[in-house]
């Protein structure tokens, strides 16, 4: 048997494969890589990283399984471990003191707009994307895999729970506080920018 | 169901992802809860909103580049078949050697093999994405025995579970990476920094 030749046309095979998929999957796994990090570099780094270790582990890849998972699979492990070792980045003070007169989360009570009534609001304005992208960057990284993995993405808890490798009452629970998080933050800022528009922070 | 345990439950409630009981259950108790349900309006404006973030693009050459990559790192198995498959059977034919031994020797005689061959590809990590690919790796992939036809000198570094034993990692195989394309970001620091 020729090793080497066999060798050389599976190495060929799978990477003609890959590249399908890679072509196939690449700006979806940018958009989660963005909204992970909050940078192109970072989106960049992190999604190439994906892939390429993906490739490495190609032959153990269960095809019942949808590519994207998977590769969320292992894009989620790069970014909670590899993060995790890198010195923390300045944290974002959304939550800075602000007092509103109240202590609980739902004293709180600017409105966020509701799109429901007109769909063409549903077009962000860049404040507010950005307000919503420092939302997530302050989340525990879990927390923000989950909800970017749910709500930006899709998946179902069950998908969640397999690529975060987790059960479903941690998926649930995760997304739960998540989103509470989350919304209590874009509210504070929303506040903090209306208060700033009339005089009354600097 | 009272609004303590309504509340934990609203945010699956709104992804449809409650049992049909538990539903039904959110579904009555929200009808007459008003706080509970400005909690559901809540969650619900949350997920709409995150859902609405426009999709960044990558840069153009992006899949070019990941191809790139991924080529420049299978250039190295091909080569090394034979010496692979040279371990295989050395490691069949003494299964009682200690196995530290093997990968000492082993790790050792590729580092030679690769300064011998004057490797000249600095953007190529060897152990060091070997480790990473392994630290990354979910945990439901196991390593497992069978290899032949795995790819790359890595891979079958891992399914000879040779990679799971510490040994020291001989001097060779400390040259460092490079990433030609990526500056700057966090996972280059991070892999610079365990080289050291
Ligand atoms: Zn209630």
């Amino acid at each position: 048997m020729d090793f080497a030749k066999l060798f050389g046309v599976a190495a060929k095979q799978s990477r003609r494969e890959f590249d399908t998929l890679v072509n196939r999957c690449h700006r979806q796994a940018y958009n989660v890589a963005y909204r992970l990090t909050g940078n192109h570099a970072d989106a960049e780094d992190l999604t190439q990283e994906s892939f390429l270790r993906a490739y490495r582990f190609f032959d153990r890849y269960n095809r019942d399984m949808p590519f994207e998972n998977w590769l969320y699979r292992i894009m989620s492990r790069v970014f909670i471990d590899e993060l995790r070792k890198k010195p923390k980045h300045k944290s974002i003070s959304l939550d800075a003191p602000l007092s509103l007169g109240g202590s609980g989360e739902n004293e709180v009570t600017l409105e966020i707009p509701d799109f429901t009534s007109d769909p063409a609001l549903m077009i962000l304005s860049e404040t507010l994307e950005e307000t919503l992208q420092k939302a997530l960057l302050s989340l525990p990284d879990e927390f923000r895999v989950s909800v970017i993995l749910a709500d930006i993405e899709g998946l179902s808890y069950e998908e969640i729970a397999e690529t975060m490798n987790c059960s479903l009452g941690t998926v649930r629970s995760r997304l739960h506080r998540g989103r509470k998080l989350l919304r209590q933050r874009v509210q504070i800022a929303q506040t903090k920018e209306k208060l700033n528009g009339e005089g009354l922070l600097r | 169901m009272n609004c303590r345990k309504v509340s934990h439950s609203i945010s699956a409630y709104a992804d449809g992802e409650l049992p049909g009981m538990e539903h039904r259950a959110v579904h009555e108790h929200l009808k007459m809860c008003e706080s509970c349900r400005d909690d559901y309006e809540g969650i619900l404006e949350t997920k709409r909103l995150f859902g609405a973030m426009p999709m960044p693009s990558p840069r153009s050459e992006f899949v070019q580049i990941v191809m790139q990559r991924i080529r420049e790192e299978e250039v190295i198995s091909p080569r090394h078949v034979g010496f692979w498959r040279m371990l295989e059977e050395r490691f069949r034919l003494h299964p009682t050697m200690p196995q530290g031994a093997i990968v000492a020797a082993s790790l050792a005689v590729f580092g030679v093999l690769l300064m011998g061959q004057k490797l000249n590809r600095p953007e190529l990590t060897l152990l060091s994405s070997a480790d990473e690919a392994l630290e990354a790796a979910p945990a439901t992939m196991v390593f497992s025995e069978q290899s032949a036809t795995s790819f790359s000198p890595m891979r079958m570094l891992l399914s000879q579970k040779q990679y799971t034993l510490s040994a020291p990692h001989p001097p060779a195989f400390h040259w460092e990476t490079s990433r030609n394309n990526l500056s700057g970001s966090f996972l280059q620091q991070v892999s610079l920094g365990r080289a050291n």
